[in-house]
């Protein structure tokens, strides 16, 4: 009888420090000051890489795209992206060298370029930080399928952009050094009663 | 810590890292150039560190500028921003259009959208950099306290 009353205890006594364990692990993880600064650092620089982008490219004619386009109707590995960027950016074009001819080339680079400024501002300004992370991942996403495996691009490049922004989705990068600290304590309080700041707090 | 220091500390880092942003390019640096150009004192050899310092010193004295407005005001969150902002959209017209037009002689022709919105942003960027870290330093020394 002791000896298997001991052997019980020493069972429950493993079983819970095993739980403690568990229950250890499990902890919520908080992130220090020093590293959410780190964090919005990091959100600012990959901002302005998406800022600086925007120069080589710019309205009315966005000249600089074209390229890139043609390329990415070349070289894409995803099969069928070809005959889409056909018949929507490229469509009427008469040559490869220039956008001359083209029906859609401009509304839809200007599309292009309004969506990298706009992860831009939302990145370097930490405005709806989420938001921009999103959108900057779609984009990315879109030059990974295209131009990952064209000469002279190095393929993790454009995957490495797509994890950047995998990256600041996952953490609040805004709500330090960002219009995201103002923001967020605000949608929050509303989310109680409205379903779009409910949908809206999520994006900051 | 007084307001005046505060905000010249905080102007220093937001000049700083605007100065680093300008950096990352082909270049590297080519951009600071530009600034440098804004006061006449841009060269080949070593236009970039002076618009590098420029933009260190331009920080600190809108910091200071910061800190005046401010006073001894209890600092928001939303105040910090729309003061950064104002003083951003005030860094760019002063230095990036008067003074680049009448100083550095820069000719109204030659702005445009690239020439417009490469240096405004980052004006505005600064000026905005430079309210959330005064607020945030100010969170950090009551929390302290």
């Amino acid at each position: 009888m002791g000896i298997s009353s001991s052997a019980q205890n020493e069972g429950r006594l493993a079983a819970s420090s095993t739980m403690d364990e568990r229950e250890a692990s499990f902890t919520s993880i908080v992130l220090s000051e020093r590293s959410i600064i780190g964090l919005a650092l990091l959100r600012i620089f990959v901002g302005y890489l998406w800022f600086q982008q925007l120069f080589w490219k710019l309205p009315p004619s966005f000249a600089g795209l074209y390229p890139y386009i043609v390329r990415e109707t070349k070289y894409t590995f995803v099969p069928g992206y070809s005959y889409v960027l056909q018949h929507t950016f490229l469509l009427g074009c008469t040559s490869t060298h220039s956008a001359a001819g083209c029906t859609l080339f401009v509304p839809l680079a200007a599309g292009v370029w309004m969506a990298e400024l706009v992860v831009s501002v939302s990145l370097l300004f930490g405005l709806f930080t989420r938001l921009g992370a999103i959108l900057s991942i779609i984009l990315a996403l879109q030059l990974y399928a295209g131009l990952s495996t064209s000469p002279g691009e190095w393929y993790w490049t454009y995957g490495m952009l797509v994890l950047l922004g995998f990256a600041l989705i996952t953490v609040p990068a805004g709500r330090r050094l960002g219009v995201d600290q103002w923001l967020s304590p605000r949608l929050q309080a509303a989310a109680d009663s409205s379903r779009i700041a409910r949908w809206l707090s999520w994006l900051v | 810590m007084n307001t005046l220091l505060r905000g010249l500390y905080s102007g220093f880092a937001a000049g700083t890292l605007v100065a680093l942003l300008f950096f990352v390019d082909y270049g590297p640096g080519n951009g600071l150039h530009g600034v440098a150009r804004w006061f006449a004192l841009d060269n080949h050899d070593t236009g970039k560190w002076i618009g590098f310092l420029l933009l260190i010193v331009l920080g600190g004295l809108f910091g200071l500028l910061f800190g005046v407005l401010q006073g001894q005001r209890k600092l928001t969150i939303s105040r910090a921003i729309l003061t950064g902002l104002a003083l951003g959209v005030a860094l760019w017209f002063i230095f990036a259009f008067v003074v680049a037009t009448f100083i550095g002689h820069i000719p109204l022709a030659s702005f445009n959208l690239s020439s417009f919105l490469y240096p405004f942003v980052l004006s505005l960027f600064l000026g905005f950099l430079i309210g959330t870290v005064y607020y945030q330093s100010t969170l950090y020394s009551s929390l302290a306290t």
